[in-house]
């Protein structure tokens, strides 16, 4: 079930008016949403529900026998890890492996032993793989403050708002929420309103505009595109991967917010970032603190040498691409940005090493470092939706040898792109009064303004139907 | 100051406006969609409520945005890119077209109008086309083909132009035909598609309108479509609604293919239609093959009409769904997105290939 659509609507209604009536009553409450979770889930397929189930169970019982026994507590966290990567395993990377396989030893051969499946991944299987291994690692660590109770687990693991496509959250961001006791029935409703409003927008109006517009045909033909139409494809793509994902947390972290859960946030402008550890301090927020955490770290971060530390990051961001997907053009994209990292990394430690102090850049510099560092990450998107790593060389390749007009681009397309990307530089205290404006008038205006944005954005301007979510496929 | 908090009730009475105000300005196309779906007591309701919305919204000029929004123009938000119950199936046959009037000399607008009031393809200054009919097999479909003398030839000066429309399964398979035309720069090609569309629903989308734009503007000589994807719905048709698959909804069907086609043909274009491949669901293979029929038989009555089967181009040896399929340089590769309905690219270029194998039967395209 997607955020934007009526049945969700439907759904909604009934879950937020039945969460609320039930609130003060806790246990009664978390089984409600538990069982709301499970349908919202089972809407993409039964044995999608019955996988999330067992995983559940399985995690439930690691992390109990972690946190109780004395001995063996590592063997215990390798088997929990391994079994919450099988699955991810199988649906995800079973297709490329066999398939890789196939050609490289000249297909009929190999396809008896492994057959290439048709395998429909499940909705959001990596998002679960984040949360059950966070959570067995940090029982480990001892990091679980409370031994939560099976239905709390479960909940943790299915709650629906980021169920399907984060953010990622730790045990110890929401537990304490389901726990505690509510006294006072108080919504933050006009920033829920406000970043609903402001995610369908940025996915319905920006995302689906551009990729229905350009950045689908330049991915798929770009030899029938001049370099300017390339060039702005790129920028596009990127101006659409930002709406399309940190649309769709806008949503999860509004819906969450009406019954009355804080999620954390996700995406902080991240093309205004002046260095690549910046924009991955900006950009999948709860994604890079999991890789900071539960992989960069335990492979040793930057305690070892210079070298050890380069191949850490390098390492980490090599397996952020490949989780993204199972394909070699992930895995360049990852690349990419660990590379890149390291380059920066050995940047600053030269300056160290001459006893100079960090450099303060102009703001002629701050522009430089800014347009270098998203030339950069927009160039790495190239691998990132490209389907095969011919059709980035050819997308490449285009932007060098076809100057002239951009036949294929439209204002309309350059202003998306514009938008998309510049209105990440509004100020915070903007977004503030605008929550607030919204927030001192009366819930009948509210109500009434909320539903003509909402006609405008789906009915009027989205009125050609949503494209599937980027991130939903992860 | 600092944001005020809601009480529950209030954010339900946000909630509860929100979505009255909302469905009062889309009152008109909430019920036709109500109208489209199909005959259960949730239609009746939901006709019930939409109707009462669309005479409230009527009432106090609600409906005016949208009436502006969607009067204008039937192209909103569509993708464009430059680059009686029938029988019960036809499968495995491939029809191609009569040859392509084209000449070297005369330009290529004229070459593609030259023949727009005859069935029988007139030659070119240069080029004689006769028909007559051969058999061809491919590992999926079996051909009726045509064989011509001389055929047309196109250049890069005087392209053949070609308009891909369709629903989003057009998508890919223009993406595809633009892969080609990457090869073939003796091709010019222009893709229209909306998703969520069909022939069935004009008020959501009006297509004999867009395809007649696309002659005009682009002057095609060839025209591919596909649709299919969303079709099993209740039309609308002289005040009545007619449910899918009924003896009035398929004449009315019928009858609106046969248009299509027409309508391009009329001009001087050719069309070949591209049936629904096979789908992952069972329910919905069987809806494609039965749609199916009305194409090939609507191409089969049209002499500039060729019928390109999609359906079997997309089964396996087993004549099942298959997401892998061995491609035109023998290798297997994923040619269906993870919904089991949709081509990838590799879908896009089998399915471009298979449309250009009948191109190439009436055309020549200048290296």
């Amino acid at each position: 079930m997607l955020f934007p659509t009526w049945t969700f609507v439907a759904f909604f209604l009934v879950v937020f008016a039945a969460g609320w009536a039930l609130v003060r009553r806790r246990r009664a409450w978390q089984g409600f949403m538990l069982a709301a979770s499970y349908l919202f889930y089972a809407f993409w397929g039964s044995e999608f529900a019955l996988l999330l189930a067992g995983y559940t169970v399985v995690n439930y019982l690691l992390g109990m026998a972690m946190m109780t026994a004395r001995r063996r507590r590592g063997l215990l966290l390798a088997l929990a890890v391994a079994v919450d990567l099988l699955p991810l395993a199988f649906y995800k990377y079973y297709g490329f492996f066999a398939f890789s396989l196939s050609e490289l030893f000249g297909g009929e051969g190999v396809r008896g032993v492994l057959p290439l499946l048709d395998l429909v991944v499940p909705v959001g299987i990596s998002f679960t793989t984040f949360r059950g291994v966070s959570y067995v690692v940090d029982a480990h660590r001892g990091n679980v403050q409370e031994q939560p109770t099976l239905l709390e687990f479960s909940l943790f693991m299915s709650f629906f708002p980021y169920l399907a496509a984060g953010p990622i959250v730790r045990n110890s961001e929401v537990l304490p929420q389901f726990r505690a006791r509510v006294e006072r029935r108080r919504i933050d409703a006009s920033r829920a309103l406000y970043l609903i409003t402001l995610g369908l927008v940025k996915k319905v109006v920006i995302g689906d505009f551009l990729a229905r517009n350009l950045v689908d045909g330049v991915f798929a033909a770009p030899g029938q595109y001049a370099s300017l139409d390339v060039v702005i494809g790129i920028h596009a793509y990127a101006a659409q991967i930002y709406c399309d994902f940190s649309g769709y947390t806008d949503m999860a972290i509004g819906v969450a917010l009406l019954l009355g859960v804080s999620l954390p946030r996700n995406f902080d402008r991240p093309y205004t970032a002046e260095s690549l550890r910046e924009f991955w301090r900006r950009w999948h927020m709860t994604l890079s603190r999991w890789l900071r955490d539960y992989l960069y770290i335990p492979l040793g971060g930057s305690r070892g040498s210079t070298l050890a530390t380069y191949r850490n990051v390098i390492l980490t961001m090599l397996i952020a691409g490949i989780w993204h997907g199972a394909g070699w053009t992930f895995a360049v994209w990852g690349l990419l940005h660990g590379a890149g990292q390291a380059v920066e990394h050995a940047l600053i430690q030269r300056r160290k090493r001459r006893g100079l102090p960090p450099v303060i850049p102009s703001r002629i510099g701050l522009v430089v470092r800014r347009i270098v560092t998203l030339e950069f990450v927009c160039l790495a998107w190239i691998f990132f939706r490209a389907d095969s790593l011919s059709t980035a060389g050819a997308v490449i390749a285009r932007t060098f040898t076809a100057w002239g007009s951009a036949p294929s681009v439209s204002w309309l397309v350059v202003l998306a792109v514009v938008v998309g990307i510049g209105f990440q530089y509004l100020p915070d205290r903007l977004t503030q009064w605008v929550e607030k404006t919204i927030s001192l008038r009366a819930p009948l205006l509210q109500g009434a303004v909320f539903g003509a944005v909402l006609f405008v954005i789906v009915g009027l301007l989205g009125a050609e139907g949503m494209t599937r979510f980027i991130y939903i496929g992860f | 100051m600092r944001r005020r908090l809601l009480r529950p009730w209030q954010v339900v009475v946000i909630i509860v406006v929100a979505l009255l105000v909302g469905a009062l300005l889309g009152a008109e196309p909430l019920h036709s969609r109500a109208d489209s779906l199909d005959p259960s007591p949730w239609r009746t309701a939901a006709l019930a409520v939409t109707g009462s919305l669309a005479e409230v919204s009527e009432f106090l000029h609600l409906d005016r945005p949208w009436k502006w929004a969607s009067g204008p123009s039937e192209a909103d938000g569509e993708s464009a890119g430059s680059g009686s119950s029938g029988p019960s199936t036809v499968m495995g046959t491939t029809t191609t077209l009569n040859g392509l009037a084209g000449s070297t000399t005369s330009g290529h607008t004229s070459a593609g109008h030259a023949t727009a009031s005859t069935s029988a393809p007139a030659a070119g200054s240069s080029s004689t086309t006769t028909s007559s009919s051969t058999t061809t097999s491919s590992s999926t479909t079996t051909s009726s083909s045509t064989t011509t003398t001389t055929l047309p030839l196109f250049t890069v000066e005087e392209p053949l132009r070609v308009l891909m429309v369709g629903d989003s399964m057009m998508t890919m398979v223009g993406y595809g035909m633009m892969r080609q035309a990457e090869r073939h720069p003796a091709m010019e090609v222009q893709v229209a598609t909306k998703v969520s569309s069909g022939l069935v629903r004009p008020d959501f989308f009006d297509w004999p309108k867009r395809i007649a734009r696309g002659l005009s503007e682009f002057h095609p000589h060839v025209v591919v479509m596909i649709f299919g994807g969303n079709e099993k719905q209740t039309m609308r048709h002289e005040g009545k609604s007619l449910q899918p698959f009924s003896e009035a909804w398929s004449a009315e069907y019928a009858r609106r293919v046969t248009g299509a086609i027409a309508m391009c043909t009329d001009t001087g274009a050719r069309v070949i239609w591209m049936g629904m491949p096979i789908m992952r669901s069972p329910k919905f293979s069987e809806t494609c093959r039965r749609l199916n029929v009305f194409y090939a038989t609507a191409c089969a009555e049209n002499p500039d009409a060729a019928y390109v089967d999609g359906y079997s181009l997309f089964a396996d040896e087993s004549g099942q769904y298959s997401a892998y399929l061995v491609d035109s340089a023998g290798q297997r590769k994923l040619m269906r997105e993870k919904d089991g309905i949709h081509l990838t690219n590799a879908g896009g270029d089998r399915a471009a290939v298979a449309v250009m194998q009948v191109l190439l039967e009436s055309v020549r395209l200048e290296k």
